[in-house]
């Protein structure tokens, strides 16, 4: 175990630098951040002055290795725009994208997995008709989409939450709900997939002729067995919802990562695009490594090998 | 027996509906108490079905009873409340499947599995619940059966699984025990175990048993009375010694005589060799501790010597975890190995994987399972044909008609090869998986337990086929197998495995008519003693270590219930 | 439901608690905003968030006009367009090239710092700094060398020559408290500055909001509001729910299909004010086929430009055949250049493009009000004409790359202006002493230098016109039209927007 994490934190490093010589050859190789911060009008001379001062006119390779260099102790470089260290937009916006992935992957779990379970134990009645159409819908309609017309319904319409912003915990939930459908409509699918698989297998037959009572035989021997690979898909969820925050922070006005990351990319602001990558393989990884921690807890296959 | 009062069991015009389909069509039978009874049947023929229904565990409502009554110790079952019919399973109905392992919860200790069916039927507290367990694991004669309290099922053999299965069937002391096929899935010498174990505990506990199963030494041994089931109707019935001496049904009779006969053919001394091996060996190596450093190593081979001749089956045969399979996949060079091994003349231990491919299409292999080896989205054509396509073998048309051949040498109609291989039963998968391997023209074929998913009648139709190619197109086989009597069959030469290592090699007629080594003698005594019982006598007498039924005791003993 | 309320209310405390006990719904709006209970707050919504409120880090327009709420320039423009005093009382120009101004006495910013001449040479000189060069040095590059004091109360502007456009540069160059600077340093400065403008910082949250109170002492008379909220909300579509559900008062960069949805709705309104930008399709004058002048001319004919205003712009455009647009300074309405096929396609035979050609347009998406539509109905229209146009359409940081690199023959762009003078434009749009690009010409050159040494109003407006009437001849871009800005306001904002891009809270007035 202690060899497992410490590879898995051994990885850490090796992943950033993969991803960031990426972003910096891909950022390098479109736009030019110093024609972006001034004026249009700048003259040659302003541009040169300029890119000296921020140190964009040494090589790219050279300037690469610096960041490498300086990331290793946390230190990103300086925002090109706003002249303060990058990795503190990033760690300001961090808040509020913990607080909404972390409701929205609250959201999604608490729905998905009774959704789940009861389209399964129930097939083909009521609920798994239900559960049938969320599925269709959350994993057909983009988030984009789902969060305007969730505007247009619950600020436009009827006015019972705000259409933007963060603060109060009302702001919260559309832009919970349309970050963590996806995942819900997957995870539902998963789970009863997964419940109807375990649901046939011998150990529920023997289960039943135990005379277990029906909430035992489906919670206790189904979903513990079927919660595994549902744990699987919710580590892949979980870290796919990281890049969801990008489009659902814009749409909803919130102030996260996502959308700092957004808008520096546009303004090709690379030390906060690398930094909010940095943040976001650190927390992918955090969840993966929380998804082993489930399976080594859950299973006791693996556990004891 | 007959006067012993009501039976404890009593199946009335059982029938049992699938959708449309009726797999049980007016089923009747009683169990007494204490008493054995035995329905045999091969699949499909609705014995399994029959045994779910009593404690109504077929999958409602999509199975239906269209009429029935089974009335147990007075009460109706059919149709029977949740409550009432949880008051039985588990407590007076006891119940053992086929597969042990996957009958058990994989991420549950045993321990809890047997705890969790006392509290549920007992106001027990779980301190008591776990001593009575212990007891129970004890009473099933699994070792150091207070470790296995908390021993997860994956780390028990098929046979320890079996037996902590029986033991929570046993927990709450049933009046009735119902056997699924409790052994098919296990190695010879642990079926004959585990049968011993469980009359042992019928006559202990004075209970009943219904045994269900394919085979007919196991009903021989253990039962009173058998029934025969054919097509979801009881054909034959009656005490077993008389039905089997005197079977009146013409499907009983065939079940008899369903088990393979004949002999291998002779094969000419100076035939050339298609495959030598020479002290194969094969090890794994064992990882421990934080570097995964190789600490030791699993011999599963030991140095193995072997020839197989043209036309020639040579036959390995040994319990599960003995190496026969490895060996087979070393000598196809699927699996590294030290020694040598010279196919065609030629050295391939050392060969690349580049050098080996043009002899691949020579070295086949076909499995076990016939419905995992074949893809479920191809069609039949595409199956068979694929080794042709591999190995660009001809046209597309050549093709087509080199499949049609080889399916109609099989056996399948040719006509039928656009389907897929769920429309085909599990004989004519295999012979399917057969022909997909026939078309390359091998020389050399491991067959890896080729009939043993199959049902008797079914591996005797195989065996025959296997022995009609041999003859036909002079094919070596490696015929791996742990049935003793397919083994008789089909094989020249016999290696008998133990642990990796071969402790006795010789021609099948030596082996068979004087085995010398102990083990071999053990392997065949557990196959073969009820087979001798069938021809007269009680089996009981005969075989020291497997017990005959239990005595059905004249008055019922009472079971101590909490 | 929403209609129960007053649209402001909703987002406040107290009106939150109301809303709970009288609104049948469970759930209420968010109390986003810090706003006290009372009072007059009104809540702006942008694109985006400042990346600093240092006046020399952050020139986007969106952020300066948060600013020129915190802070005073010398000189200011009033909604009308008029130069109106602003620190400085008065200015005179001693030499041609020299201006002197009398600064305002009894100031003091917010935090009690009086205000005296060495704040404004420290304002600017610090924008000098070569080692820390700032984006809004390119404004005045050209126009102001240095300041200097000449005594507490009075500073002097050295130019390089005679610049007629000087007085309303200083418009761009807010005034800080240098002993508060040097107190807390440039980062914390940045994040929760200090002016003497008409608001008081308050609070920042990053991406989220930023807060400014009246400043009660303010040289002017304090503002009709209170407080001035500001948001960031990036997504069109959000930033109109917000301000239907009264969560902010005031929006920018309204399209025209919500113009009727708002007009129909009771408790909004729009305010719309002739943009200083100006559309146009640029074309690489200096090479074929659009070295040659018919070709230019022709192209002008062949795009009906009313009917982009129509029916893509909603009718929120007015078509302009001058460099400048005709909100700014010196700008002279021209003849516009007739929608006439035939016309062009003469045009283009005697040009020996009778067959037309096919080209590259280079353009912007998601920048510019419609602009991938316009895009999209130009190359229709060009079409007609034999002009088979390929669309190259990256994101705005390439575009800009590209553009400054000159890569493609034709673009589709808009110019903006913070001067609200037509030189402006010029120093854009024609390549010369300057940063123009894709077009030059030495007679407009010469022209261009006189007018900017022309400290006479009429005189300079002469030289101006002359400009536009050689630079339509010379037909260098395919004329299209100037913006109309278009904000939507709850119905209680009383407030006419200014030309400039920047909402000024000091003219918002609040009727409840």
């Amino acid at each position: 175990m202690l060899r497992f994490l410490l590879i898995r934190l051994a990885q850490i490093p090796i992943v950033i630098a993969v991803v960031s010589l990426i972003v910096f050859v891909f950022l390098n190789a479109s736009g030019d951040p110093v024609q972006l911060l001034l004026p249009v009008e700048a003259s040659q001379e302003d541009i040169a002055q300029m890119r000296e001062a921020l140190g964009l006119d040494r090589p790219l390779l050279i300037r690469y290795w610096e960041f490498l260099v300086n990331a290793v102790r946390g230190d990103f470089g300086m925002s090109l725009r706003a002249r303060r260290p990058a990795i503190d937009i990033v760690l300001e916006a961090l808040p509020a994208t913990l607080e909404l992935a972390g409701a929205a992957l609250l959201i999604a779990t608490a729905i998905s997995l009774p959704l789940g379970i009861m389209a399964a134990v129930r097939r083909n009645g009521f609920i798994d008709a239900a559960a049938t159409v969320i599925s269709v819908l959350g994993q057909s309609m983009p988030v984009f989409w789902l969060g305007i017309i969730m505007i247009m319904v619950f600020s436009v319409q009827l006015g019972w939450l705000p259409a933007s912003g963060r603060g109060h915990w009302t702001a919260l939930i559309m832009p919970a709900v349309a970050l963590g459908w996806y995942m819900n409509a997957l995870m539902a699918r998963m789970t009863r997939a997964s419940m109807l698989e375990v649901l046939g297998q011998p150990y529920i037959r023997t289960a039943r002729a135990k005379g277990l009572p029906e909430h035992m035989v489906v919670l206790k021997h189904a979903f513990g067995n079927a919660r595994i690979p549902i744990v699987t898909i919710w580590g892949l969820q979980a870290g796919a919802m990281l890049t969801g925050t990008v489009i659902t922070e814009t749409v909803f006005s919130w102030p996260g990562i996502g959308r700092a990351s957004i808008y520096a990319l546009q303004g090709r602001d690379y030390p906060v695009v690398l930094a909010a990558i940095a943040v976001f393989t650190v927390m992918f990884l955090i969840i993966n490594l929380v998804v082993d921690l489930i399976y080594f807890l859950l299973d006791p296959r693996i556990r004891r090998s | 027996m007959a006067d012993a009062g009501p039976p404890l069991l009593s199946v009335r015009d059982l029938r049992v509906q699938f959708g449309g389909a009726e797999v049980v069509r007016g089923v009747d039978f009683d169990v007494r108490q204490g008493e054995t009874v035995g329905i045999v049947g091969e699949s499909g023929s609705g014995k399994s079905v029959t045994a779910l229904s009593i404690v109504q565990l077929l999958p409602y409502p999509h199975a239906r009873h269209r009429t029935g009554s089974i009335r147990f110790a007075g009460t109706e079952l059919v149709g029977a409340g949740p409550a009432q019919i949880r008051a039985v399973r588990g407590n007076r109905i006891g119940m053992v499947f086929q597969e042990p392992m996957s009958s058990l919860n994989p991420l549950l200790t045993i321990g809890e599995q047997i705890v969790e069916v006392l509290r549920v039927h007992r106001r027990i507290d779980r301190r008591a619940a776990r001593a009575r367990a212990l007891e129970l694991l004890e009473l099933v004669e699994i070792p150091e059966a207070r470790r296995r309290l908390n021993a997860y099922p994956f780390e028990l053999s098929g046979g320890q699984a079996q037996r902590a299965m029986i033991a929570i069937a046993l927990a709450n002391e049933p009046d009735l025990l119902i056997a699924d096929e409790p052994t098919t899935a296990l190695d010879v010498t642990v079926q004959a175990q585990v049968l011993g174990l469980i009359a042992g505990l019928q006559k202990r506990f004075g209970m009943a048993l219904l045994l269900i199963t394919h085979d007919l030494q196991v009903v021989e041994k253990m039962a009173h009375r058998v029934c025969v089931m054919y097509d979801g109707r009881i054909v034959e019935h009656g005490p077993v010694a008389e039905v089997l001496r005197t079977p009146r049904h013409g499907y009983t009779r065939m079940l008899l005589d369903a088990r393979p006969s004949g002999g291998p053919a002779t094969v000419a001394k100076d035939a050339p060799i298609v495959v030598q091996a020479r002290g194969v060996d094969v090890r794994f190596p064992i990882r421990t501790g934080l570097f995964r450093r190789v600490t030791g190593y699993l011999h599963a081979v030991r140095n193995v010597d072997l020839a197989v001749r043209r036309g020639q089956t040579v036959a390995v045969v040994g319990e599960s975890g003995s190496g026969k399979t490895t060996l087979g996949r070393a000598l196809l060079r699927l699996q590294p190995s030290g020694g040598q091994i010279v196919f065609g003349g030629r050295s391939v231990e050392s060969l690349s994987r580049q050098a080996m491919r043009p002899l691949r299409r020579q070295m086949q292999i076909v499995f076990q399972d016939p419905i995992g080896a074949l893809s479920p989205r191809l069609r039949v054509s595409e199956i068979v044909g694929e080794g042709l396509r591999i190995h660009r073998l001809g046209t597309p048309s050549e093709r087509d008609r080199t499949v049609a051949q080889a399916l109609e040498e099989v056996g399948i109609d040719p006509q039928t090869r656009h389907r897929y291989p769920h429309e085909f039963s599990g004989g004519q998968r295999q012979r399917i998986a057969i022909a997909r391997v026939l078309v390359l023209r091998p020389s050399f074929i491991v067959m890896d337990e080729p009939t043993s998913a199959l049902d008797r009648s079914v591996q005797a139709q195989i065996v025959d086929l296997l022995r009609d190619l041999q003859a036909r197109h002079a094919l070596a086989y490696l015929f791996i197998s742990h049935d003793l009597s397919v083994v008789r069959a089909i094989a020249d030469q016999v290696l008998v495995m133990k642990q990796g290592v071969v402790v006795e090699q010789g021609s099948a007629k030596d082996i068979f008519s004087a085995p010398r080594h102990t083990y071999t003698r053990a392997l065949f005594k557990a196959a073969f003693d009820l087979e001798a019982a069938r021809s007269g006598g009680p089996a009981s007498s005969e075989a020291g270590s497997a017990p005959g039924p239990a005595t059905a005791p004249n008055t019922p003993t009472p079971v101590g219930r909490p | 439901m929403k209609r129960d309320l007053q649209p402001c209310q909703f987002g406040r405390r107290a009106s939150a608690a109301r809303l709970a006990s009288t609104a049948g719904a469970a759930l209420i709006a968010a109390a986003v905003s810090v706003g006290s209970a009372q009072g007059q707050t009104v809540t702006l919504a942008q694109g985006v968030d400042p990346e600093s409120l240092d006046p020399a880090l952050d020139t986007l327009i969106t952020s300066v006009g948060v600013m020129m709420n915190i802070y005073d320039s010398l000189v200011w423009r009033d909604a009308d367009g008029n130069i109106v005093p602003g620190l400085a009382e008065s200015w005179e120009f001693p030499e041609p090239d020299r201006m002197e101004l009398t600064l305002r006495q009894g100031v003091t910013f917010h935090n009690g710092e009086p205000f005296n001449a060495d704040d404004v040479v420290f304002s600017y000189q610090r924008l000098f700094d070569e080692d820390n060069p700032s984006p809004l040095l390119t404004s005045l590059r050209g126009f102001v060398d240095s300041v200097e004091k000449v005594d507490d109360y009075t500073v002097a502007v050295n130019m390089p020559g005679p610049r007629a456009t000087v007085v309303p540069t200083l418009i761009r160059v807010p005034i800080l408290p240098e002993e508060t600077f040097a107190e807390i340093g440039p980062d914390a400065f940045g994040s929760a500055p200090v002016g003497t403008g008409p608001f008081e910082f308050v609070r920042w949250d990053k991406n989220q909001q930023i807060v400014l109170e009246r400043n009660e002492d303010y040289w002017r008379g304090p503002a009709a509001i209170e407080r001035f909220v500001v948001r960031p909300i990036p997504e069109d579509f959000s930033r109109f729910a917000s301000l239907r559900n009264g969560e902010v008062d005031i929006i920018a960069n309204v399209t025209a299909e919500r113009v009727e949805e708002i007009k129909g709705d009771p408790g909004l309104k729009i305010g719309t004010v002739p943009s200083v930008r100006n559309m146009f399709v640029g074309m690489q004058t200096a090479e074929p086929p659009f070295d040659d002048v018919r070709v230019r001319r022709a192209l002008n004919h062949a795009v009906d430009k009313q009917a982009l205003i129509d029916v893509i712009m909603g009718g929120f455009g007015r078509q302009n055949a001058s460099v400048c647009t005709q909100t700014l300074f010196g700008a002279a309405e021209m003849p516009l250049f007739d929608y006439d096929v035939d016309k062009a396609r003469t045009l283009l035979s005697e040009a020996g493009y009778e067959d037309g050609f096919e080209i590259e347009m280079l353009g912007p998406v998601g920048r510019y009000t419609k602009d991938k539509e316009l895009q999209e109905a130009i190359a229709g229209m060009l079409s007609e004409v034999g002009v088979r146009v390929t669309h190259v359409q990256p994101e705005w940081a390439e575009f800009i790359r590209l553009w400054v690199a000159e890569e493609y023959p034709m673009h589709l762009i808009g110019t903006g202006n913070q001067v609200v003078d037509c030189d402006q434009h010029l120093g854009y749009r024609i390549h010369g002493p300057r940063y123009g690009r894709y077009y030059q010409s030495d007679e407009v050159d010469a022209l261009v230098e006189e007018q900017l040494r022309e400290y006479d109003t009429e005189k300079r407006k002469q030289i101006l016109a002359d400009i536009q009437r050689e630079v339509r001849e010379d037909a260098p871009w395919i004329f299209l039209f100037d913006l109309v800005d278009i904000y939507g306001l709850t119905a209680r904002i009383d407030w006419q927007p200014r030309p400039d891009e920047m909402v000024w809270a000091y003219d918002i007035s609040v009727s409840e």
